[in-house]
């Protein structure tokens, strides 16, 4: 079923808007969860509360990228759940990943913008994906959106590890240069 | 901010890129043949379009009075020569060995060679253009004692430079007294005569070599245990110099810099882990 059907599903209240989203990118959306939170029963709840919240946005809201919206969910809801204490037991994938971003900060130590929101950071990090190349951009945000590993960047792609980690670097050192012009730190 | 608070404000990226990164290929380069003739079939069509332009121009215009200037040559974007160190073949060594040479002072004459010299018979700089951060070059670095024959042929022009942590009065480098190490690197070049040895532990036939800019490096690695440090060594042949660099209690990662820096000639390495 095309994405805009299940939308027109979801507008006319029918249950099986639902039942099409699960059939459609069910497996996707438990997959990234999986890759956030590392545990099988955490990654279903949040999946199942992922539909809630689709069910419960869409109406008012027709998102023009489906897949997109409720992976968005999926990822914000799996981010909520996850215990950052123990995430260094649970997933060693997501804490390289956090040093990682950790390296793109001027000034990691700086107190100056704690009082920055999700929302805020997000912003930023917009404003510098449209800087960059589609190229960079596409493995950039597979790493670091969909935290996808280098091995399954590079197949995917179809390029060499040593190129993903390469613009990996490059992208960082980018967005460290941007965020440190955007005053992120002193 | 940290790089959790980045990794959770990714959770408010613009939906155009989570779809775009969902469902878009990277579009792959023209195969090297098709480059490669559509290169060609430039060349041609440029090569054609000089032709005609020349005898257009000697049928029309006037004699030029002045040459043409240079061309003008636009540098590219400086980044930053990139290294992989997953992609570093390292090769298990039990030490180095002394180069054992010997030179018979009735057949042989030792020379001694200063600063200029060395430049010049090298024809270069053999200061690597990165040191590590902390490390000094000795003072011996700008001495040398090549070997010739009675009748003048060199058969030896071994130079060693050291950086060191820091040295002695005599101006040795200084050893720490947990490990009785040094701590620092030391680079040995040769055009003619030996280099002191790696005593690899696998037969030359299972050496692996890695590619640094074009140029294969043989390196070496000793796990040496208890409170002695690992010792790090890169062989390699650059520019017609065969070089041995040592690292002693540093990371393998300076190494390859200064490997990469004498490869290269500069300092805009950076190690990607």
């Amino acid at each position: 079923m095309e994405d805009q059907e299940i939308v027109q599903l979801f507008w006319e209240r029918s249950e099986a808007a639902i039942k099409e989203t699960e059939i459609k990118y069910g497996a996707r959306l438990h997959q990234l969860a999986m890759k956030i939170l590392n545990s099988r029963l955490d990654a279903e709840e949040s999946v199942n509360d992922t539909f809630l919240e689709t069910w419960n946005t869409i109406p008012p809201k027709k998102p023009d990228y489906f897949f997109a919206y409720i992976a968005k969910i999926c990822r914000y809801l799996s981010f909520g759940k996850l215990d950052w204490k123990n995430a260094k037991k649970r997933s060693a994938e997501l804490v390289a990943l956090t040093s990682e971003m950790e390296l793109c900060i001027p000034d990691p130590s700086s107190e100056i913008d704690e009082d920055r929101t999700g929302e805020e950071i997000g912003q930023l990090v917009n404003q510098f994906l449209s800087s960059l190349t589609e190229e960079k951009r596409l493995i950039f945000m597979r790493r670091y959106w969909y935290t996808d590993s280098v091995r399954s960047i590079s197949e995917r792609y179809g390029i060499g590890e040593s190129k993903v980690k390469t613009t990996l670097f490059r992208a960082r050192n980018e967005l460290k240069e941007f965020l440190r012009k955007e005053g992120v730190t002193v | 901010m940290n790089g959790k608070d980045l990794m959770v404000g990714m959770n408010f990226v613009d939906e155009k890129f989570i779809q775009e990164a969902e469902t878009k290929q990277i579009k792959k380069s023209r195969p090297f043949f098709v480059s490669k003739y559509i290169g060609v079939a430039a060349c041609f069509v440029l090569l054609i379009g000089t032709v005609i332009g020349i005898s257009f121009l000697k049928e029309t215009a006037p004699p030029l009075t002045q040459p043409p200037g240079p061309i003008e040559m636009v540098p590219e974007e400086s980044d930053a020569f990139l290294l992989d160190m997953d992609l570093i073949h390292n090769n298990t060594i039990n030490g180095i060995g002394e180069n054992d040479v010997g030179y018979d002072p009735d057949v042989y004459d030792v020379r001694s060679w200063k600063a200029a010299d060395i430049s010049e018979h090298y024809g270069k700089e053999l200061q690597p253009a990165y040191v590590p951060p902390g490390l000094t070059a000795s003072s011996y670095n700008e001495h040398a004692e090549p070997v010739y024959t009675k009748d003048g042929a060199i058969v030896s022009d071994l130079i060693t430079l050291g950086f060191y942590t820091g040295f002695y009065e005599d101006g040795s480098p200084e050893l720490f007294e947990e490990t009785g190490y040094v701590k620092g690197i030391s680079i040995q070049a040769v055009k003619v005569g030996e280099l002191a040895t790696c005593l690899y532990l696998e037969p030359e036939t299972n050496r692996q070599t890695t590619d640094i800019g074009g140029t294969d490096v043989t390196f070496g690695v000793q796990h040496i245990s208890g409170n002695v440090p690992e010792l790090y060594t890169a062989e390699f042949r650059s520019g017609g110099i065969r070089y041995l660099v040592v690292g002693w209690q540093i990371q393998q990662e300076e190494v390859l810099k200064v490997v990469a820096s004498i490869i290269r000639g500069d300092a805009n390495i950076s190690i990607i882990q």
